[in-house]
């Protein structure tokens, strides 16, 4: 089992490594960050231009400038964008919008789907379960874009449900507030984006669950449990439920980059100013650092949910922690 | 008695069985499906529309009428089918060559990666080894960044693109989900008598594959296909609706006209009607599901062993 974890985790950091090379050398030979200098053409534009390039080593080849980037990533991590803003702080706030927009909308998936999933393969084929398979087959097929948009159009059109984005003034810069702050505000703040993704993995993840449920009803040790006069409760959530758990665990821990890509796009379309919101907004200044930065951080999030995924797995199936 | 049960057996042999293929019996399982067929037809119409729709577009996309500048025209006016849209452009012209480029984009990455993923996926299914080995690392790579980021890297990498060029780029990462499940497929056929009866017939190894193994996984590569087309289309959508898709400066498309919904993002100072989101949203969530039933139905078809219910 730790020989598992361990591979998987170097896999992961393997993984991540081919994701930062590519996309810094993929950025930083099709980017210049230099280029609104080249439009106007006074000494002065040209010097700063000089200046960004010499301190960036815009002219060096780009494998030079990868290995420059990685080593000094070790000393002091994402370092700054060329505008001359340190990265991190910006973007850490953004990474834990959007791992709390995942996290809250993988929970709201889980809760559904064992939910749908119990009601459906308990009734089969009753009204239940198909209004049920119906509406999560619409909801698993429509875009989550197109889910996004229709609960914000209607729910909430400036984006939060019973308030408003108010602009704040912060050390004498207008921003946008997140909102009401405490408890309710994150509700506020998140409630809406995490249904929007949760709608679309639910429909999918439900219908995995009710056939790997139906199976597992169907097995000799459910028999047994029924057969000793269980009550009924415990043999569907004890005996039955935990078999079924795990491929369902498997497949989300599996496909948790559609997801993260889900809540993406719910970030976008909501105002919850993620990773969503700062990929679009960086994309628009052409700096491959901050970029990178952006993907490292994606990629890491998608590997760490997996790696959770895995030590679910683990937690729910004896033989995987005992095989090697 | 005897005699008797000689005569029913010759008759039951001489009687002419009508000859029934895998194919037709799969075409006749569809058929009983009138969900599935009526979704195929959908799809089917869909597809073609959006093939033919820079022919049978009664303007050019980017064609200004000022007059309904900032007014825009309503529905079903003569000359203006579905209206004009906040910049005096006739819509039903902005819809047709959206689901143009949604159509062209699909059907390209689906088919591609469908051809990508067949011929890596039995590759890592029947040589083990060092094919396998390599084909897993992709796919793996592949499944640890969302399909959305690294489409919209390329996508950008590469703008501006067009919509053919959009579908090459979407099959170039797609083509992993197909390879996973030909790989599955393929791989128990290995030890099955027929492909060891082949052999030993003498049969080289590029004919078990085509002619014996491949048939046998015609079902999961079909079902994988049209779902693949569903995936493309909410990708499509997606990054169009982020503005990063096809150019889009006289060439809309679905998801970029969906933006116009969400107060604040839209491209317009002056807020479009409702109908100008809603009939995109319309066409592209039908797209997305009738090709999801279409696809639900075939397998059904064509794995009725497999069947769930």
């Amino acid at each position: 089992m730790t020989r598992y974890l361990v591979r998987r985790l170097v896999l992961a950091l393997a993984t991540l490594l081919a994701l930062s090379f590519g996309s810094f050398v993929a950025f930083g030979t099709s980017f210049d960050p230099t280029y609104q200098f080249n439009l106007c053409g006074s000494e002065e534009c040209k010097q700063q231009r000089a200046q960004i390039v010499a301190e960036y080593h815009l002219h060096d080849p780009i494998l030079s400038r990868y290995w420059r980037w990685l080593s000094g990533f070790f000393h002091h991590g994402f370092g700054t964008s060329t505008g001359g803003f340190p990265i991190w702080p910006g973007l850490e706030h953004a990474l834990e919008s959007t791992a709390e927009l995942l996290a809250a909308a993988l929970v709201l998936t889980l809760l559904a789907s064992l939910a749908i999933g119990i009601v459906s393969a308990l009734r089969p084929r009753s009204g239940v379960d198909v209004v049920l398979r119906f509406a999560g087959y619409l909801s698993w097929s429509i875009p989550t874009v197109l889910i996004a948009v229709l609960l914000r159009r209607w729910l909430a059109p400036t984006g939060i449900i019973g308030g408003s984005v108010a602009p704040i003034q912060v050390q004498g810069i207008t921003v946008l507030s997140d909102g009401p702050a405490g408890f309710t505000g994150w509700l506020a703040r998140f409630t809406l984006p995490a249904v929007a993704v949760a709608l679309g993995l639910t429909g999918l993840y439900s219908r995995y669950l009710r056939s790997a449920l139906a199976v597992a009803l169907a097995q000799p040790h459910v028999v047994v449990a029924r057969g000793k006069g269980l009550p009924e409760r415990v043999v569907v959530l004890r005996h039955a439920l935990r078999t079924a758990l795990v491929p369902l665990v498997s497949l989300v821990s599996l496909d948790v980059g559609a997801a993260v890509g889900a809540t993406l796009v719910a970030d976008v379309v909501f105002p919850t100013r993620g990773l969503g919101t700062m990929l679009l907004g960086t994309l628009k200044s052409d700096d491959p650092f901050e970029l990178t930065a952006i993907l490292v951080c994606l990629g890491a999030t998608v590997l760490a949910a997996t790696f959770l995924g895995d030590l679910a797995i683990a937690a729910l199936d004896p033989r995987t922690r005992s095989a090697e | 008695m005897s005699g008797s049960e000689a005569v029913a057996i010759t008759a039951a042999v001489a009687d002419p069985v009508p000859h029934r293929g895998p194919w037709r019996q799969a075409g006749a399982r569809f058929l009983r499906r009138p969900l599935g067929v009526s979704a195929l037809a959908v799809a089917l119409a869909l597809v073609v529309l959006g093939l033919v729709a820079p022919r049978i577009s009664p303007y050019p996309p980017f064609q200004i009428w000022m007059q309904y500048l900032n007014h825009p025209l309503g529905l079903f006016h003569r000359g203006h089918l579905l209206g004009t849209d906040v910049l005096g452009r006739d819509f039903l012209a902005q819809v047709l060559y959206g689901l143009h480029e949604t159509v062209v984009a699909s059907l390209i990455c689906a088919g591609g990666a469908t051809v990508i993923g067949v011929v890596a996926g039995t590759l890592a299914g029947w040589y083990e080894g060092a094919a396998d080995a390599a084909i897993g690392v992709v796919v793996a790579l592949a499944a640890g960044v969302p399909a959305l980021v690294v489409v919209l890297m390329v996508v950008l990498y590469e703008a501006p693109v067009v919509p053919m060029w959009f579908g090459v780029i979407l099959m170039l990462y797609l083509w992993t989900s197909i390879a996973r499940v030909v790989r599955a497929a393929v791989r128990p056929l290995r030890s099955r008598e027929f492909v060891e009866a082949a052999r030993a017939a003498g049969a080289s190894e590029l004919r078990i594959l085509v002619r014996h193994a491949l048939p046998n996984v015609t079902g999961p590569i079909v079902v994988g296909a049209t779902a693949l087309v569903g995936q493309a289309v909410t990708l499509i959508a997606t990054i169009d609706f982020l503005g990063y898709g096809t150019e889009q400066g006289d060439k809309p498309t679905l998801g970029g006209l969906l933006v116009d919904a969400v107060p604040g993002l839209g491209k317009f100072m002056v807020q479009p009607p409702d109908r100008n989101w809603v009939i995109p949203a319309i066409l592209i969530a039908l797209l997305v599901v009738s090709v999801n039933v279409a696809g639900d139905a075939l397998d059904d078809a064509l794995n009725p062993a497999g069947r769930r219910e």
